[in-house]
């Protein structure tokens, strides 16, 4: 087991005994991180984000038990936990056959801009996992191809093919949502 | 297109949360990771007062069961040999004079004298090891640690006189 698998192994266990500290201390290290995650997710659509962060760690906390640090960072499991939620609320969103924009958008974005965020959430959203996690690794964490082969057990060569065809699917994805 | 990709897909600025969000999502998913916990608590000890349960139920109803009825046999009492019943002199007197084994005769009138002598009656009691001594010939003359003192005398008394 790796030293960051332990260390997160040991505030795991800890907050799931009861420590307030512990829980404190992966909440700091890591909201940050979730908060980009979930704007990345979002197209750059901020209305949504603090109530979407809330509802992520909440599940966090519910089912921190299900973490298992020798299975992958505790931030990776945050940010599936952050795609489920963001997936659902645009799927809730969807469903309703009138989406108003929300009631007060962000001093920075114009109904333009939203709109184009939400088609961008939504054309993430209907990708396949392993290809959202390539393109979160591409653009967002903005790792290099050799480190994103590394990470995922591959050659240069097949993640190459592969980022192509997530961008193929998501290119029309958007188009999709364009039209 | 990929420069298009690159910009639509870049990582977002995105302001700190406030000081206020982030007390209340402490406060939010602190009281969540309490009351996982003690919900996890109440399953455990649910569960254990279900396997107590279940245990005492089958405990119960194990007793209710009718026991099996086991076929008992009665052991087979050991017959006892029937003691021989107890005759009086007299009796033994009489069965005596009965027999026609003469060595079962000397040995009844032996037995009818050491009872008359035992009831003090030195006549009978006398008569009778007489007859013994009689019928029961040479084989019973010889003076045994099991005579008694009257029959031990007259086999003294015959052997002097012979």
């Amino acid at each position: 087991m790796s030293e960051r698998a332990w260390h997160e192994q040991g505030l795991r266990d800890a907050a799931l005994a009861g420590d307030a500290r512990a829980w404190r201390l992966l909440v700091e290290q890591h909201q940050d991180a979730v908060r980009r995650y979930l704007a990345w997710r979002l197209g750059g659509c901020l209305s949504t984000l603090d109530d979407l962060a809330q509802e992520s760690w909440l599940i966090a906390a519910r089912s921190l038990r299900r973490f298992a640090p020798d299975r992958g960072a505790f931030q990776h499991w945050l940010f599936g936990i952050a795609a489920n939620v963001c997936r659902n609320h645009l799927r809730s969103r969807r469903r309703s056959k009138q989406q108003p924009l929300p009631e007060h958008l962000e001093p920075s974005e114009t109904p333009v801009q939203h709109e184009q965020a939400e088609r961008v959430a939504q054309a993430l959203a209907e990708l396949p996992e392993h290809y959202e996690r390539l393109l979160r690794a591409k653009y967002f964490e903005e790792a290099s191809v050799e480190c994103i082969a590394q990470t995922e057990g591959q050659t240069i060569k097949a993640i190459e093919s592969m980022l192509t065809r997530a961008r193929a699917a998501f290119r029309e994805s958007y188009q999709r949502e364009t039209s | 297109m990929n420069d298009e990709l690159d910009d639509i897909l870049k990582p977002r600025e995105v302001p700190t949360a406030s000081a206020e969000h982030q007390a209340q999502l402490l406060a939010g998913t602190m009281t969540q990771l309490k009351r996982t916990r003690r919900l996890r608590q109440v399953k455990m000890v649910a569960l254990w007062v279900a396997v107590f349960l279940i245990g005492v139920s089958l405990g119960w109803l194990g007793l209710q069961r009718e026991p099996k009825q086991l076929a008992i046999q009665p052991a087979p009492q050991a017959t006892a040999p029937e003691a021989p019943p107890l005759l009086t002199a007299a009796q033994l007197e009489l069965q005596a004079e009965k027999s026609d084994d003469p060595v079962q005769t000397a040995q009844l009138y032996r037995q009818a004298g050491d009872r008359f002598l035992e009831a003090q009656d030195m006549r009978s009691a006398l008569r009778c090891y007489r007859i013994h001594l009689n019928e029961g010939g040479p084989d019973v003359r010889a003076v045994l640690a099991s005579d008694s003192w009257l029959l031990m005398n007259l086999k003294t008394t015959n052997v002097t006189r012979r």
